[in-house]
């Protein structure tokens, strides 16, 4: 799927992952600027080493006048930065914060993005699934966005 | 049956658009309330209406503001039409009209952090020449 409002999420194209990844500090921790970074929608590919990105929308919503739509989307995006130590998961939390939060433009493949608020929520830790001994940090934070055409 | 507040719109006869409206305060239009006591009354002060309806100003219309888009003109003496959502079943919605003028629009407020929509507040008077006056829904 190409990237624009439909596929804003899309974990290749779209155009949330694009604009992730063309900032030069994200990108320099998460292995580059391509669609091989590791920035992932719903899940980490299994085995991937750490730092990387996992997101997911948590919910949305259309706003309505009396007459219709509006036009625009709200929607909340969870976003988890894992690191193997919790001040580098934080440090890529707000790496991702730093890109998002002052957008007001056409970002990416013409997503409007109107708005991002929001910062980080909270932050946890997970064991390794291949080797359990290893913990793995994650730093969350919580996006508000609205979105267009 | 159930009828929703969801699907209304609102126009003006002059300062024509497609107006998005998020709220429509409730109109009224109140008799007076004439003391009609006199001295051998002795229980209770005596009331009688008045025969005039007076037009209350409706005070924060709020609409949506769109950038490219004029701002309805005050003073302007036009009609406001207020026009229900279809009934599901109906053939036409209840209409509530009149005559009258926009007394402010005030411009949007603005604050960091949230997601809310830019709008502004229209003040309305109807000025009781013509209507204001429901017409009712057909089935």
């Amino acid at each position: 799927m190409a990237g624009g409002r439909d596929g804003f999420l899309n974990e290749l194209t779209g155009d949330f992952v694009k604009h992730l990844r063309s900032h030069s500090p994200i990108a320099a921790v998460v292995g580059g600027s391509g669609t091989d970074a590791r920035i992932f929608c719903e899940a980490a590919r299994q085995g991937v080493a750490a730092p990387y990105i996992v997101y997911t929308q948590s919910m949305g919503n259309s706003e309505k006048h009396l007459a219709g739509l509006d036009g625009c989307e709200s929607m909340v995006v969870h976003v988890y930065c894992y690191a193997e130590n919790q001040p580098a998961s934080r440090s890529l939390a707000n790496h991702v914060r730093d890109r998002m939060l002052p957008t007001q433009a056409i970002v990416a493949d013409g997503t409007k993005l109107y708005v991002c608020n929001g910062g980080i929520s909270d932050t946890g830790v997970e064991y390794d699934q291949a080797s359990g001994d290893r913990k793995r940090f994650w730093t969350r934070l919580v996006l508000r966005m609205v979105i267009g055409n | 049956m159930c009828e929703l507040q969801q699907g209304a719109t609102l126009t003006f006869s002059v300062s024509t658009g497609t107006w998005e409206v998020i709220s429509i305060p409730r109109f009224g239009a109140p008799v007076p309330v004439i003391d009609d006591t006199d001295l051998q009354d002795t229980s209770r002060r005596i009331k009688c209406p008045g025969m005039l309806e007076d037009p209350q100003m409706m005070t924060g219309i709020i609409i949506r503001s769109i950038g490219t888009q004029a701002r309805p003109a005050k003073k302007v003496l036009q009609t406001m039409t207020v026009t229900s959502s279809l009934v599901p079943g109906n053939a036409t919605a209840d209409i509530f009209a009149g005559s009258g003028f926009i007394v402010d629009v005030r411009e949007p407020d603005y604050t960091a952090d949230t997601e809310g929509r830019k709008t502004i507040e229209i003040d309305w008077q109807y000025d009781g020449k013509t209507g204001p006056a429901r017409t009712l829904a057909t089935v």
